[in-house]
């Protein structure tokens, strides 16, 4: 198949589907390798420039979400239900685990100077962050990462959409803080 | 100087770095040229107007005050050779202010991300929906359920002694449970496993058994030993 074709055959099954998949589910049901679907996922990523929904992305699931500039319309039609507003300290447990992924409690705790359990915890609940491994060394505590959702509350199709200000560019080019090098393995 | 302004505008500070980085901004100093003494006076100010009911919160706002007064105390003595416990009280504060630049970056990334969510430039998924497809697995008996939850149990280690867990309560796990739900079907053992100790993973089961009652999941294996998979009705 082209990467065309692909991307036609990856659109109709996420379309279909009500949950993220993962690119392995997408290459099972089209028998492609690896790097070909990779490109059927650029090329539908290609053709939904400009349309009503696009192509939302985390780590290795996909899924077709209506596109942010459309919300207000979506909204007006179906008013389908909306998480209820983050506060401040939110925002900012939010930011650390959303720049700093994969993160630990204690290290966002150290970030901002105050014990993190019950708000991380509430981003838990709200399905904005979740486990995604776990750190090496004694007591493997759990590594934080950002969600599906949180990518859908704030409108991005990926982590690289992430508004980045660009005083915090520099600094981070300059390496303020490296990130944690561990990779970490998927617990899903 | 305006100073009626900050405390309108933000009169709790979660802890002493939100404070010391409000004063700052509030005296217009920049962290990275002046010396964190100099905000001592304003520290005790704001602190003495604290009400933090909780001995805990209020003791890490104290301790910072404290290293500020021994840190203005250094600075004000002319002259002699620094100790070596003064030397240490300087690198304090060197990793104080590179904390404090730290944290004003993230709290600017955290103002960009709620300015984006007041947009609320929401991507809405498809709801939930079932596609019917052929091979539509049986649901399962519960003591079918036990035995694998008892095998994957007697493989999930007992909790550690020396690391505390955090404990769960069933209404918490319930939420949490329903809420991955949402997202999809879940593999019961992985599920399980994910557990750091016993403890959680009984919870989780009992979760489970909650649902199942309630009628407001389907529980389903495709084979003897396959995946057992959880799904939202």
């Amino acid at each position: 198949m082209t990467p065309e074709e692909l991307g036609a055959a990856f659109e109709a099954i996420l379309f279909a589907s009500h949950r993220p998949l993962k690119l392995r589910e997408l290459q099972t049901a089209t028998g492609s390798e690896r790097r070909d679907a990779e490109a059927g996922l650029t090329a539908l990523e290609q053709a939904l420039g400009g349309r009503g929904v696009m192509l939302q992305r985390l780590g290795d699931e996909v899924q077709v979400v209506t596109s942010p500039d459309q919300a207000q319309f979506v909204r007006r039609a179906l008013r389908p239900e909306v998480t209820g507003r983050l506060s401040p300290a939110a925002y900012e447990t939010l930011a650390i685990v959303a720049y700093q992924q994969p993160v630990t409690r204690a290290q966002v705790e150290e970030l901002r100077g105050v014990g993190c359990e019950t708000v991380l915890g509430n981003l838990e609940l709200r399905d904005l962050v979740t486990e995604v491994g776990r750190a090496p060394g004694p007591g493997q505590a759990k590594l934080y990462g950002t969600t599906m959702r949180f990518l859908q509350v704030l409108g991005l199709r990926n982590l690289d959409d992430l508004p980045v200000p660009d005083e915090l560019r520099s600094a981070f080019a300059d390496g303020a803080r490296d990130l944690p090098e561990e990779s970490s393995e998927s617990s899903g | 100087m305006d100073r009626a302004r900050l405390e309108v505008a933000t009169p709790v500070f979660e802890g002493p770095l939100e404070l010391l980085l409000a004063l700052a901004e509030r005296e217009q100093v920049d962290l990275l040229q002046v010396r964190l003494s100099e905000l001592t006076d304003a520290y005790l100010g704001a602190v003495a107007k604290l009400e933090k009911p909780d001995p805990e919160e209020m003791s890490d706002f104290l301790w910072m005050a404290a290293r500020l007064l021994l840190l203005k105390s250094i600075v004000l003595l002319p002259g002699a050779e620094n100790t070596e416990e003064e030397s240490d009280l300087l690198g304090w504060e060197e990793d104080v202010r590179r904390r404090l630049e730290e944290y004003r970056l993230y709290k600017q990334m955290a103002e960009s991300l709620m300015e984006r969510a007041a947009e609320e430039p929401y991507a809405f998924p498809a709801p939930p929906r079932t596609v019917e497809v052929e091979g539509q697995e049986e649901p399962l008996e519960i003591t079918s359920l036990v035995v694998a939850f008892q095998s994957v149990l007697a493989r999930i280690p007992p909790r550690p002694v020396v690391v505390t867990g955090r404990s769960w309560t069933l209404a918490e796990k319930l939420e949490v449970l329903e809420a991955r739900l949402r997202r999809g079907p879940v593999d019961l053992v992985e599920m399980l496993f994910e557990s750091e100790d016993r403890l959680e993973a009984v919870v989780t089961f009992v979760a489970l058994l909650e649902l199942l009652r309630r009628g407001s999941v389907k529980v389903t294996q495709k084979e003897a030993f396959s995946a057992i998979v959880v799904e939202s009705r």
